[in-house]
């Protein structure tokens, strides 16, 4: 949003300053989401959600500064690496990312919701969460710019009037993290602060640099899951940092740590988030095809300086090129020693009474519901409506985090698998598409096993 | 009595243009053409007018139930063809917008609509096309369905309907999205035509046949006398001279009754049926007196644009025969249009189709849940009921439905407010510190003089910074 909101501001700059805004914004933006997901169990951006999963634990703990701190550096380390890969080898890698028709993006798709079950505590109610999720997001129109017929469905014929664009992602997800948490809380009565204990700088809850022992392997195959979904357009971040957190589990000596305040799952999450930046700039900077919708408002800032976007960009604009690969790194640096070093006060956030934040977390929320669609009173109904589902679903055993990640991919999985039918009219092509399409069954099938068998382990072990 | 000195300050006259004018237009895309051709026209009438305008994407449904709400010309709309097109394909939420809207003046022309094949493609020129459908060959051509990048297809198809009778079926819809996604079925194989656009598609036409990305023009839809009038340089390293053999009559799409089909994709204005003719003459001497100047045709030459302009009066005429013309095409493929697709999935029924597996799956693991949790009570069945309860025990009820109501009457009270004060965030601005104000009272616990300041303080002073960094600052639309 903050890329869009300031998109006006560079028609009158000159196009290096411009593009150093619009990607300074960009990198902020997605790093930014990591503070309110680790200080307050709301993410900033989808690309968040699975940072919540260690980075509130750690908040409790009082190691709310080593959480932000160490999501800072492997945001950098995400950031750094993905521009590096878009440096070195953006064009070879924009051919690898055209041989991923909607049957391979489907196949990722499923891959990604398969994994987030194997996340939650319960198999069966977290594959119920997602499918739900998934439900929920195909409520609405089949837009027609998604190629559907724009009939609506899943609704009473009362409710087109306000259903018809379905419920858009930012107010659902403040609402299912931010306005439930507020409403769990009031219910309970408020009766205590944001952590347990004051936050403490001293001996143990102090960041050192020793936390990333051992965590090279999860620091580059985390960028790596983020920069090459990245690459992918109409994948997403939630895939990204979800893929990337699953994989780190399943690496993981202790993988029972996870979810309860490992850094490890901050660290995955967090590169994998900021590594998606520089992904996305491949398929936009030798495609002309905007890797997510952050970088389509790039397209906007090119031609209105008179730049075509296409194949032959980088050819025919070396000296744009790198000044943007320049100024992605900038853009790194800059977050890093902006964020890294704001963090004593940023942290401090916790040890505000809830009776003075709550309201301002409210009053925000409206602020980023409203404004996400430029202006639509609907959202912020949704908003209040999805914190209200949020606050319930949390009491009947539905599990948030693959909900939302169902809601997020559902009309990406949608369109992606309608189509391929509709292309190839034989729903085996879906196997037999690519050596890439069998490989993806490969990695669904083994995450599937391998979720059914530690789950049978992990209730055996109870008994 | 500062609400009402806000209020008489604030308040916009009926019949002069708003101070804060909200331009909604009706594509979602902040990085697509219609996007860049408001922009570049609020920016005139905004230093013309020495008003505050701001353009917000909201999309042609949304556009347009807000356009019918406000009448008092503080919310125009700027949009294309797409905006009578969608109502005449029948596509939800698209309404007939000359009867119940006004159409203002025109501003522009996109002459780059286009269509295109691989490199390597048998079909060189349309009539290879036509010829290939008459002769019983498939094509298929990926379009987004209901609106410009239809309406082509429909001419397309309309004219091997007089060339060939009965064949035309054999040029098939293959309907999708995004330019991307279009241009990933052409890599792929999956269709032989896609509908593309100057701007978007001409690097891939530069690249090797042995590409797999590398396309070819076939057809560009413009008018030539309106592509005539774009940069001799044209676009990329492809010249105008290079593109106009892409254009009629050098690429010809025959009409019924004579004459060549041709499509400029046009911009225009909006307006709420009601809204004062004197706003509507006032905005057509801004605009008229912009285009005079000069100034704005080289921003929009530079953009690729057609600058066109064209008053209200004119403009309602002119589009009203444009959509005469093109409704006659769409009708006359009307038989073939209703009858059912061939394929697995009926289009018709698309929407359905994912969202019914979707269901049985979830009412399959909704009955395994179920099952589980039956067999898990006969187990071990709890006897102490408050283990099914929904509330905690001695859960807050003053807190809880305290924020519930609250938050309630809050959203209410800012979208009410918000209509007395268009455009200015004035709603959320005046009912946020009451409903922060309420918030924190009903939360604190232990109230003592030092929390009460803390409160009042807060609820004063945070609304406030948010509101001029949003609304003054960057522009942004609040309640």
């Amino acid at each position: 949003m903050a890329v869009a909101v300031c998109l006006p501001m560079t028609y009158g700059m000159d196009m290096t300053l411009g593009l150093g805004l619009l990607l300074g914004l960009y990198v902020g933006g997605i790093s930014g989401g990591l503070v309110p997901a680790i200080l307050l169990n709301i993410p900033g951006t989808p690309a968040s959600i699975t940072t919540t999963f260690d980075g509130y634990p750690m908040t409790q703990q009082g190691r709310g500064e080593i959480a932000l701190k160490t999501s800072i550096v492997a945001s950098l380390f995400g950031g750094m690496f993905s521009a590096t890969v878009l440096y070195f080898f953006a064009p070879t890698l924009a051919d690898i990312a055209i041989k991923f028709s909607y049957i391979e993006k489907f196949l990722i798709i499923l891959f990604a919701l398969s994994v987030i079950a194997s996340l939650s505590k319960s198999l069966l109610m977290g594959a119920f969460s997602g499918v739900l999720g998934i439900w929920i997001s195909l409520i609405g129109a089949y837009d027609i710019s998604v190629g559907g017929n724009g009939e609506t469905r899943l609704m009473l014929p009362f409710m087109e009037g306000y259903l018809e664009n379905g419920f858009s992602l930012l107010p659902v997800l403040i609402g299912v993290f931010g306005l439930a948490a507020i409403l769990e809380d009031a219910e309970k009565g408020l009766k205590s602060g944001l952590v347990d204990k004051s936050i403490s700088l001293a001996g143990s809850s102090r960041f050192s640099i020793g936390v990333f022992r051992g965590q090279i392997a999860n620091l580059i195959r985390s960028s790596g899951i983020g920069t090459f979904v990245g690459m992918l357009p109409g994948i997403g971040g939630s895939a990204a940092s979800v893929l990337a957190y699953t994989q780190t589990k399943n690496f993981s000596k202790d993988p029972s740590k996870l979810g309860q305040g490992a850094t490890e799952g901050v660290i995955s999450s967090e590169s994998a988030n900021n590594g998606l930046t520089g992904g996305a700039l491949i398929p936009l900077l030798s495609l002309g095809i905007p890797g997510d919708s952050t970088t389509a408002v790039l397209i906007a800032a090119f031609t209105l300086q008179g730049i075509q976007v296409g194949p032959l960009f980088i050819g025919e604009n070396m000296g744009t090129w790198h000044t943007m690969v320049i100024a992605l790194v900038i853009a790194n640096i800059a977050m890093f020693f902006v964020m890294f070093f704001a963090i004593k006060h940023i942290v401090k956030v916790v040890l505000v009474p809830k009776h003075i934040l709550y309201p301002i977390i409210v009053m925000m929320c409206v602020v980023g519901a409203y404004t996400i669609n430029h202006g639509v009173m609907f959202d912020v109904w949704t908003l209040l409506l999805a914190g209200v589902f949020g606050w319930a679903a949390r009491k009947v055993g539905i599990e948030i985090a693959p909900l939302i990640i169902g809601f997020i991919l559902g009309k990406s999985a949608e369109v992606y698998f309608v189509k391929s039918l509709e292309s190839f009219d034989d729903p085996l092509i879906f196997f037999t598409k690519s050596p890439i399409a069998v490989g993806l069954w490969v990695l669904i099938f083994a995450s599937l096993v391998f979720s059914i068998y530690s789950s049978a382990k992990g209730r055996s072990r109870v008994k | 009595m500062g609400i009402l000195v806000f209020g008489l300050s604030g308040c916009s006259k009926n019949d002069a243009i708003n101070e804060n004018l909200r331009i909604v237009i009706g594509s979602k895309s902040i990085g697509g053409d219609t996007y860049q051709n408001s922009t570049i026209i609020a920016r005139a009438l905004a230093e013309k007018l020495g008003i505050n305008v701001k353009i917000d994407a909201i999309g042609s449904s949304d556009s347009l139930k807000t356009l019918s709400r406000v009448s008092d010309g503080s919310v125009i709309m700027i949009f294309h063809d797409q905006a009578y097109l969608g109502y005449l394909y029948g596509v939800n939420g698209y309404r007939d917008i000359f009867k119940d809207f006004s159409v203002g003046p025109a501003i522009a022309k996109n002459p780059g609509n286009a269509y295109l094949v691989p490199k390597g493609s048998p079909y060189r020129t349309l009539e290879d096309l036509m010829t290939a459908c008459g002769e019983g060959s498939r094509i298929r051509v990926a379009i987004q369905p209901g609106g410009v990048s239809e309406i082509g297809f429909s001419a397309l198809k309309n004219a091997i309907r007089i060339l060939y009778p009965g064949q035309e079926k054999n040029l098939v819809a293959v309907n999708t999205g995004s330019s991307s996604a279009k241009n990933q079925l052409l890599f792929d194989g999956q269709v032989d035509v896609i509908h593309g656009s100057v701007q978007g598609n001409e690097q891939y036409t530069r690249l090797p046949a042995e590409d797999q990305k590398a396309m070819r023009f076939i057809w560009l839809t413009a008018r030539n006398e309106t592509f005539a009038r774009t940069n001799p340089e044209g676009i990329g390293t492809t010249t105008r001279e290079e593109l106009l053999s892409f254009v009629e009559p050098n690429a010809s799409v025959p009409l019924e009754g004579g004459g060549n089909f041709t499509f400029d994709k046009e911009y225009f204005f909006i307006y709420n049926k009601r809204m004062s003719p004197t706003i509507v003459a006032q905005l057509d001497q801004a605009l008229s007196e912009i285009f005079e100047e000069g100034k704005v045709q080289e921003t929009q030459l530079q953009s690729f644009f057609i600058p066109n302009f064209m008053a209200s009066t004119e403009a309602k005429i002119y589009f009203e025969a444009k959509r005469d013309q093109n409704e006659s095409i769409i009708k006359s493929l009307e038989n073939e249009n209703a009858a059912p697709g061939e394929g697995m999935i009926d289009f018709s029924q698309s929407h359905l189709f994912f969202p019914r597996i979707i269901q049985g799956i979830l009412l399959g693991l909704g009955v395994l849940i179920g099952v589980r949790a039956l067999l898990s009570l006969m187990r071990s069945p709890k006897t102490d009921k408050t283990a099914y309860a929904f509330f905690q025990k001695n859960y807050d009820k003053l807190r809880f439905y305290g924020t519930l109501s609250l938050t309630v009457i809050y959203f209410l009270a800012m979208d009410f407010v918000g209509s007395f004060f268009p455009n200015r965030g004035l709603g959320f601005l005046l009912m946020s510190t009451p409903f922060m104000l309420s918030l924190s009272f009903l939360y604190a616990r232990d109230l003592n003089q030092k929390k009460t300041i803390e409160i009042v303080i807060n609820s004063l002073i945070m609304p406030g910074i948010v509101w001029f960094l949003l609304t003054t600052v960057f522009n942004v639309t609040l309640p």
